[in-house]
């Protein structure tokens, strides 16, 4: 009796170790995911059609971490913490850089507006269904986390993703920042 | 003997892995510069311990001393500031200039200013701060050790 205990006990202790001996290495998966590469969802209609053509379906994407904040273009699809809800992190295209003269949509308050100094202008492909930069206003560069490199599923849409100017609102970018011209901080 | 000599190799890497989770996780140690936080912290050669278990704004109230990425300056500035108004209360834009002109703080934001007024970039200049710039929350300071208290919530003898 007593030897079958003892046999009981040393096989959940082998195995024990044996998670163990994996789950000592899930810090490196932390490290990996928050400054590599991650993988991710992507839900709602706000990039559709080139995120989530059909609604009741997620879209599975790569998203690069590494130097996240660094040498952002135009036209680059960026995920970036909301600045509404800090919990949820949201996919959208880069429409303008600092200093870029924008042409806003509805809620925004002004028709036209400048992009201050360290911020970006940020919108959904689909102009009806997104919360964006016209919601919120520009959003600063230190909440971005991660480019969209590729979508990864479903499959027969498995592709890499580019920057791409084109995609943009028509007209949503006046004109873009003269070089070396200053820009300034336009707080309250 | 290869297994040992193994096992003592893996020590190195996972030592490495646990500190830096624990590091941006948990806590972490930093330097200060600046006047604008007299004189709860000094001009400089103050050390702060941030808790992480705060960041994005994740419990905090105000009167809080938090440590956020710059909205303006870029990912690499961080500040510390102590939290004057959260999401959807009223403040004053303001208080130096007389006018008393108040806003509403919008959803997901923070106000923000400096414990000293004269010498503080914040949100008066600004604007609301989004919470997930936040970092985490200031717990204590060295050299002279000293816990931060909030003002609103514990005594503070100084």
């Amino acid at each position: 009796m007593a030897s079958r205990t003892r046999h009981y006990l040393n096989s959940i202790y082998s195995s024990l170790k044996y998670t163990a001996s994996f789950a000592v290495w899930i810090p490196a998966v932390i490290l990996f995911t928050d400054n590599v590469y991650s993988l991710e969802r992507v839900t709602g209609r706000s990039m559709s059609p080139n995120f989530c053509p059909d609604p009741t379906r997620k879209d599975y994407i790569i998203a690069r971490h590494w130097n996240a904040t660094k040498e952002l273009r135009r036209g680059e699809v960026v995920m970036f913490r909301s600045p509404t809800d800090p919990s949820r992190q949201v996919v959208k295209r880069i429409i303008g850089l600092e200093g870029d003269l924008i042409r806003t949509r509805h809620p925004y308050p002004q028709e036209i507006t400048v992009v201050p100094r360290g911020q970006l202008w940020v919108e959904g492909d689909e102009a009806f269904h997104s919360l964006d930069s016209n919601t919120y206003g520009p959003i600063p560069i230190a909440l971005v986390t991660g480019r969209v490199t590729h979508i990864v599923y479903p499959l027969d849409r498995m592709q890499r993703v580019d920057d791409n100017e084109g995609l943009a609102r028509r007209g949503a970018l006046v004109r873009k920042r003269e070089q070396h011209g200053k820009v300034g901080v336009y707080g309250l | 003997m290869a297994s040992l000599l193994h096992r003592q190799l893996r020590i190195l890497p996972l030592t490495f892995l646990w500190t830096h989770l624990f590091w941006t996780k948990c806590y972490s140690v930093g330097d200060t510069l600046g006047a604008s936080m007299l004189p709860t912290i000094n001009v400089s050669g103050d050390w702060i311990v941030i808790s992480k278990f705060h960041s994005r704004g994740r419990g905090i109230i105000v009167g809080d001393l938090v440590s956020y990425a710059h909205p303006i300056d870029g990912p690499d500035v961080n500040v510390v500031k102590r939290v004057i108004g959260l999401e959807g209360d009223f403040v004053v834009k303001d208080p130096s200039d007389g006018s008393g002109d108040m806003l509403q703080v919008p959803k997901g934001h923070i106000w923000t200013t400096g414990d000293n007024l004269p010498h503080s970039l914040d949100s008066r200049i600004y604007g609301p701060v989004p919470m997930a710039l936040v970092r985490g929350k200031v717990i204590a300071k060295g050299l002279p050790w000293g816990w931060i208290k909030n003002p609103f919530t514990e005594e503070v003898n100084q």
